[in-house]
């Protein structure tokens, strides 16, 4: 990004000659909030739950059942990349709303680090699921002049599940730094507000869709 | 706009950092709680299942039991009641019998005692007759009460066999006085008539004595030294008293 771009990510330090960007450590936090948590709540689960382990197993399960629904299999084998991707997406969208905080996907790297990371699942499932030769031969479905679309289209859905998140984070971000450099200190409440809303209902689509995804790649053509 | 492409592989290395925290620290430890919760729950069940299984083969088992009891009872009813039929039979029998023993007892007891008014109405009757007969013997005067029966005394001796009349003098030839016993003393000629009588007809030396007794009623008895001869009232009613208790009810 060119320099003094709003959306370029600012360098925080550098190690070595890797530049460390304020994402990266925004993440690092919340991955450290999200690790120390989750060890805190299940140190000492017990067969009658805790209202915090019932809060978790609630989660958990939740999750799981959702994926279930979509993939109409066994969910715990996608359980920890889709159950992350979810948790990390809702912690890293609302994180904004804490003042001195980014949040990483407003930045155009964290998206497209994620929608990697699903594209590659997606391939990864696929091809375990169903073996290398079937897998790609499910492109060229149901004609095989359908290929070039179908390659395309995988190209695609990853580059809008992508653009998709940072537009609406980032757009969100803008919003209330412009509202409040114009209107003053409350009036972007509400405005914050709904960007926790977005951020929800982002996290949910982009959650929702890698699964779908996932679920389409696995899925038996019979 | 560019790509920071350090930056983006440091979040594809952070997101599977964060996937391995996760997997490690939430969704094993959760998952494995509600495994076993879930693996407690079915065993449970399980249980609930066998033992609800095996309440039912208790329960088969009891209604089976019940059942046979039933049958039991019934034939435990049955047999009671066979057994109450002849033991009340058996009492109904023996009460026959018993009645039947009372009455030929009350028979018998009955019939004994109508033997006994019987022979006591006799044994009054005779009574009475002899008070009867001694009473209209009074009336006669003494000497036909005991001349009468001077002659039958004198036919009875003549008509003894020989052997017999001979025995009877033996016993008054050795000094033997024979004793004539009358219901009222004799005159003294009728003493002598007696006595030449007697001896004529008995033993011609024989010492003749007189004696009284008033239970006679009438007639004699010759006491002899070892034998006696009735011929008086008295001898004639016991007779016929001995003989109507012999024979009882026969006549």
């Amino acid at each position: 990004m060119t320099p003094g771009s709003p959306l370029a990510a600012a360098v925080v330090f550098r190690l070595g000659p890797v530049p460390v960007t304020r994402p990266v450590v925004t993440t690092w936090g919340i991955m450290a909030v999200l690790a120390i948590g989750s060890w805190a709540g299940t140190r000492r689960l017990r067969p009658e739950p805790s209202r915090l382990q019932a809060v978790l197993e609630l989660l958990v399960t939740g999750i799981q059942s959702q994926i279930e629904e979509v993939v109409r299999r066994d969910a715990r084998p996608l359980l920890p990349l889709l159950g992350t991707l979810f948790i990390f997406l809702l912690t890293a969208n609302v994180c904004g709303i804490v003042p001195g905080v980014q949040a990483p996907t407003g930045r155009i790297e964290t998206p497209a680090a994620l929608a990697l990371v699903v594209f590659l699942s997606v391939h990864w499932f696929g091809i375990r699921a169903r073996g290398l030769s079937a897998y790609l031969g499910s492109f060229a479905r149901p004609k095989p002049i359908m290929l070039p679309l179908n390659l395309l289209a995988e190209v695609t859905r990853t580059f809008s599940l992508m653009v998709r998140l940072f537009g609406n984070i980032m757009s969100g971000e803008f919003l209330i730094g412009i509202v409040l450099a114009l209107a003053g200190l409350f009036v972007p409440i509400p405005l914050m507000a709904l960007e926790l809303l977005v951020g929800v209902v982002q996290a949910y689509i982009f959650s929702m869709l890698a699964t779908v995804f996932i679920g389409a790649a696995t899925a038996d053509d019979s | 706009m560019r790509l920071e492409w350090s930056t983006l592989t440091l979040q594809l290395v952070n997101f599977a950092i964060l996937v391995w925290l996760l997997q490690r620290f939430l969704y094993r430890p959760v998952l494995r709680t509600i495994d076993a919760r879930r693996a407690a729950l079915l065993g449970q069940q399980a249980q609930a299942a066998s033992e609800a299984e095996a309440a039912k083969r208790q329960l088969a088992d009891l209604e089976a039991q019940r059942a046979g009891l039933a049958g039991e009872r019934a034939a435990a009813l049955a047999r009671t009641e066979e057994e109450g039929r002849a033991l009340l039979a058996a009492r109904q029998a023996q009460a026959q019998r018993e009645a039947q023993g009372l009455l030929e007892e009350g028979r018998r007891t009955l019939a004994r005692e109508r033997e006994l008014a019987q022979e006591e109405l006799r044994s009054a009757a005779l009574d009475l007759a002899a008070d009867i007969a001694s009473r209209v013997l009074a009336q006669i005067p003494e000497p036909l009460r005991v001349q009468a029966w001077l002659e039958r005394i004198e036919g009875h001796l003549t008509a003894l066999p020989r052997e017999e009349l001979r025995e009877l003098s033996d016993q008054l030839s050795g000094g033997g006085t024979l004793r004539v016993v009358t219901a009222a003393p004799l005159a003294a000629g009728a003493q002598e008539q007696w006595r030449a009588r007697l001896r004529a007809a008995a033993a011609p030396e024989a010492s003749v004595a007189f004696d009284t007794e008033p239970g006679l009623i009438a007639g004699a008895e010759l006491r002899f030294p070892h034998a006696r001869l009735g011929f008086s009232v008295q001898g004639a009613i016991a007779a016929l008293q001995q003989e109507v208790r012999s024979h009882g009810p026969d006549r």
